[in-house]
Formats: structure tokens, C-alpha cells, sequence
């Protein structure tokens, strides 16, 4: 494994792998779905008084 | 019989220090040993005073783990109070030279103390007792592993502290910046972090809620990215057995990389992740009601941490180290811009419809204000990171005014709003003890964020253009002593703007304390809820 290989591996496969990361995060976020259980899941520091 | 075996591990644990002191390599690893001795030996005395050796031996373990998190919020101010307190110290030196008492308070011994006072004492024990007060409530379940696990991470992270001071003092360093203490010191801070991470895991893993609440997500990356880092940073091979010196398994630029890879990822991931996960807690259970966007929440964190790894190379701008990794890391920092401002303005717009509170609620002022320096540094820092300014602001006190505007900022206000928070809810008190304190500890530590971070912006402008400045023949117009002398007035000027800091952190130190005791001061209202808008 040189020096070489590993500067190519990164800026091609290791950027589209951050990329698609990123893309699929944003995604499930963006699920109709979410929407419901993202604002349950903003309550639960409510559901315990203390 | 509770505490009987915790007693015999300290005595064990007293008894391995003395004979390390005995067989010592160096005279340095002696003191060092037996400091760690006293230490342990006097652990060992007040463990053995709390066994039981009769009587009603049981602890009610139905409810949540409390008694660590309390200790840990009298441990957070205090070290606050110190790591401030040290600060100013050094400040002082930096402007009088004589203030230097060598050798053990010499500046280049004790601004690490600083340092590790103020990040790794009073951040990390604040990090540490806010996430088991978190985990625990958004989990709804008592911490994992037993209290015997609990305590020894809490107990061994503050014995971590002890030996990392106390060596900077006798001058036993590695030379790594934030990474200071030596190979052994750093082994037993890998054995205590990962009892942490157990812990930590083992809560999620045993929780009553469906959903692992963000603030825990925000924890857990901080605990794991800090295994990881400290880790290979500190990989080393120690000289002798029983002596203080060792020697980094890297070299040159490789070692310089690994270095930055760890002291950038160390403010990313133990000074923000950490306290971004006290943000998403403690701002919305004080403003009482959720955070504005739980989704942005999401995106705000595996983007914060999916980048922020890779920043560390703008802290090598223009040296040996390859181009290509240099404007890797400056493209980086620049791209931190995105999750650095949602995450703010998450937290910002949490109080969309209450923003009332700023006027009537001085706790909420404060973690608004740390929001606000939250965006000021994480807008600054990525332009720093731009080579072109970089070749001004690097060495010099644009830096230090950088750190500062995040360190005072964003954690240290957004502590002491989590501390206002906690005190009176984990000694049962209705009330804080005064909230008029709150507020002067408010304007206290503003005026003097303010005043620090615009003395260095200042003082690290002159000093890099004096740097830069060539005559018509090419030579350079200031020599580096009359730079320093430029800065004198600015020295000063820090100094007392970190006695202003330290000061609030004295009256917040005051206010916890009659809090506990459970007074309550005879004082006006803040601020009436039913004011009339002005006409």
C-alpha cells in the first residue's frame, strides 16, 4: 500500500463515502415518518420531572 | 459490607505507589510516586471511616444515581475557581515577568496547569457529572455497571487530574500540547475512560425510552472520539519501568499531524460535542419546551462529527507538512461553518415565542449568551483556518483570543447555566439562592469575555504585522523583543478582564453553596413576568 494509493483512495472513495453519509442522513431525517417521531422524541426530557 | 473492598483496593492501590516510589528510576517518578501515595493513602482512610460494619447496610438503588453527580457539581465550581484563579496567575507573569516564582510556578509549568485546569477539571468533571445526570433521566434508568463502576470512573477521572497537575509542577511533561502527562499517568486515564464508556453504553443499552435522546448521541461521540484520540496521540514507549520519560512513536511531521489530529479533535469533540450535549438538555428543560427542530438536531450532529475529524491540519499551515493535507484541513474547517451555525441556530430558536425569558430569566441569558459566542468562534475559527489569514494570525494571540471567546464563551456559560440548573433540583431547594448573583456572575464574565477576546484580537493583529513588516532593502523593520514590549498594555488588559471572569466564578461558587445549605436571599424579583411593553 503506498503513499499514492492511499491519497487516491481517499480523495475518490473516501469523499463519495462522507458524501453518501451525509446525503443518507439528511434523507431519513426527510422521511415523511420522521416528522411524528422526531417530536416525540423532542418531549422526552419533559417526561421526567428533576 | 459496603466500602470494604474499595477500602483494600486503595490500600492496595497505597501500597503499589510506595513501592513504585521505592524502586523509582528517576528522582522525578520518586516524587511523582509518592504524591500518588498520599494521595491514595488518604483516600483509603476516609474510604475505611464509611464502612459499615453493622447495622442497615443496604442502599436504596430504585431511584437514579445521584450522589456522584452532586459531588461532581462541588468539583466543577471548584475547579472552575482554580483553573480561573491560574489563569489570571499566568496572565499576570505574561505582563510582569517577575510574578515567575521558579522553579515549580514558573509560567511554562503552570500555563499547562491552566490548561488541563480549566479543559480537562472543570470541563471534563462538568461533562462527566452532567451525562450521568442526563443518561439517567432521558433513559429513565439508573446507571449501569453497579455504583462501585460509577464511582471509580468518578473518583479515577479526579485522580487523573491530581497526577497531571502535581506532575506539571515537579516538570514532568511529554510536551504535547493538551496531552501533557506522561505515559503512566496516561494509562490510567485509558483504563477510567473506558469504565466511562461502560457505563455510559450500558445505561443506553438498559433504557426505558425508545428513543436515545440527542443530547446523549452528542456524549457518547465525545466519549468514544476521546478514547480514540488519546489513545494514538499517547502511544509511546516509556524509557524504564518505574521513570517519568518516554518517547512518542511518531516522528517529525507524522508526529506533528498526530499531535493536531488530537488537539483539534480535542476541542471538537471533548469542548463542543460534549457540550453541545449539555446544550440540548439542560436549554430546553430551563426554557420548558423542546428544542426547535429535532431533525435539525440530527443533521447538526453527524455532520458536526463527520467533519470536524478532519480539521486538524489547519493548525500546520505552511510547514512540512504536505500541501494537499494542509488545504484538506482548511476545507474542512470552512465546511464546519454549516453544522456549527444550524446547531446554533437550533438552540437559538429554541426560545422562539419565549424570548421573553432573556429579560426574566438570567439563567436562560446565560446559555443564550454561550449560544452566541458558540457562533462568534465557530465563525472565527474557520476563517483562521483560511491560509492567507492564517499567515497573520498564526503564533500569535489572535490564537489565544480565539480560544478564549470559545473556552469563557460557549463552555464555561453554558456550565454555569446547567450548574444554576442542577443545584437546586439535586438538593431538593425550591430556588436558587439568589438570582440577582446569577446575573452579576452574567455581566461579570460578558465584560470580561469581551474584553479578553478584543485585547488579543488587537495585541495578535500587531503582533503579526510587526512579523510581516520589511523595510526597502529587505530586512526587517521590528526586532521580536519590541513586538513583545507593543504588548504590554494588552497583557494587562487580559489580565483584568480574567480577574473579572474569575470573580463571577467566586460569586457563582458563593451563590451554589448557600443553595445547598438551602437560604434563600432577600432580594427584589428579577423581573415581573406581567411587564408592560415600553410605549
Amino acid at each position: 500500500m503506498t503513499y499514492e494509493f492511499l491519497r487516491n483512495f481517499s480523495i475518490t472513495w473516501g469523499l463519495f463515502y462522507l458524501f453518501a453519509a451525509f446525503i443518507g442522513v439528511v434523507l431519513v431525517v426527510l422521511r415523511t415518518k420522521a416528522k411524528a417521531e422526531a417530536e416525540d422524541a423532542a418531549n422526552i426530557p419533559f417526561r421526567e420531572d428533576g | 459490607m459496603r466500602h470494604l473492598s474499595g477500602t483494600i483496593i486503595l490500600g492496595i492501590g497505597t501500597l503499589l505507589a510506595v513501592l513504585g516510589a521505592a524502586f523509582a528510576a528517576d528522582s522525578l517518578f520518586r516524587a511523582h510516586a509518592l504524591i500518588l501515595a498520599l494521595t491514595l493513602g488518604i483516600a483509603t482512610i476516609v474510604m475505611a471511616r464509611l464502612v459499615q460494619v453493622n447495622g442497615n447496610t443496604e442502599v436504596d438503588k430504585s431511584g437514579y444515581m445521584d450522589e456522584p453527580i452532586r459531588i461532581g457539581v462541588i468539583l466543577t465550581v471548584f475547579w472552575g475557581v482554580i483553573g480561573f484563579l491560574v489563569g489570571v496567575i499566568i496572565a499576570t507573569q505574561l505582563a510582569w515577568p517577575d510574578f515567575n516564582w521558579g522553579p515549580y510556578l514558573n509560567f511554562g509549568r503552570i500555563r499547562p496547569v491552566h490548561t488541563s485546569a480549566v479543559v480537562f477539571a472543570f470541563g471534563g468533571t462538568a461533562l462527566m457529572t452532567t451525562s450521568f445526570y442526563v443518561v439517567q433521566r432521558t433513559c429513565r434508568a439508573r446507571l449501569w455497571g453497579g455504583d462501585g463502576l460509577a464511582w471509580f470512573v468518578f473518583w479515577g477521572y479526579q485522580l487523573f487530574i491530581v497526577m497531571a497537575a502535581t506532575g506539571y509542577l515537579l516538570g514532568i511533561t511529554q510536551g504535547r500540547e493538551y496531552a501533557e502527562p506522561e505515559w503512566y499517568v496516561d494509562i490510567w486515564l485509558t483504563i477510567v475512560w473506558v469504565a466511562y464508556l461502560v457505563v455510559f453504553l450500558g445505561t443506553l443499552v438498559k433504557r426505558k425510552e425508545k428513543h436515545i435522546y440527542v443530547a446523549n448521541w452528542f456524549y457518547l461521540a465525545f466519549i468514544v472520539t476521546i478514547a480514540l484520540l488519546h489513545v494514538v496521540n499517547n502511544l509511546a514507549v516509556p524509557v524504564s519501568f518505574l521513570g517519568v520519560k518516554s518517547y512518542s512513536l511518531f516522528a517529525g511531521v507524522q508526529d506533528a499531524m498526530v499531535q493536531w489530529w488530537y488537539g483539534h479533535n480535542a476541542v471538537g469533540f471533548f469542548l463542543t460535542a460534549g457540550f453541545l450535549g449539555m446544550m440540548y438538555y439542560f436549554l430546553p428543560k430551563q426554557a420548558q419546551r423542546p428544542v426547535y427542530s429535532y431533525r435539525l438536531s440530527i443533521i447538526h450532529f453527524w455532520s458536526l462529527i463527520f467533519l470536524y475529524i478532519w480539521a486538524g491540519p489547519h493548525h500546520l499551515h505552511y510547514t512540512a507538512l504536505p500541501d494537499w493535507t494542509q488545504t484538506l484541513g482548511m476545507a474542512f474547517s470552512i465546511m464546519l461553518w454549516m453544522p456549527s451555525w444550524g446547531g446554533m441556530i437550533n438552540g437559538l430558536m429554541t426560545l422562539s415565542g419565549a424570548w421573553d425569558k432573556i429579560r426574566t430569566d438570567p439563567i436562560i441569558r446565560m446559555m443564550v449568551m454561550s449560544l452566541a459566542f458558540y457562533g462568534m468562534s465557530t465563525f472565527e475559527g474557520p476563517v483562521m483556518a483560511i491560509k492567507a489569514v492564517n499567515s497573520l494570525s498564526h503564533y500569535t494571540d489572535w490564537t489565544i483570543g480565539h480560544v478564549h471567546s470559545g473556552a469563557l464563551g460557549w463552555v464555561g456559560m453554558i456550565t454555569f447555566g446547567s450548574l444554576y440548573f442542577l443545584a437546586p433540583r439535586l438538593w431538593g431547594r425550591k430556588q436558587l439562592y439568589s438570582l440577582r448573583l446569577v446575573n452579576w456572575h452574567f455581566w461579570l464574565a460578558t465584560l470580561g469575555i469581551v474584553m479578553y477576546v478584543s485585547a488579543l484580537w488587537v495585541a495578535g493583529i500587531t503582533q503579526g504585522l510587526m512579523w510581516k513588516e520589511y523595510d526597502s532593502q529587505g530586512f526587517l523593520v521590528y526586532s521580536f523583543a519590541e513586538s513583545v514590549a507593543a504588548l504590554h498594555p494588552y497583557y494587562i488588559i487580559r489580565m483584568v478582564a480574567g480577574l473579572l471572569y474569575l470573580t463571577g466564578g467566586l460569586i457563582m461558587a458563593w451563590n451554589i453553596y448557600k443553595t445547598i445549605r438551602g437560604d434563600v436571599r432577600n432580594e427584589k424579583p428579577m423581573a415581573s413576568p406581567a411587564a408592560q411593553p415600553a410605549e
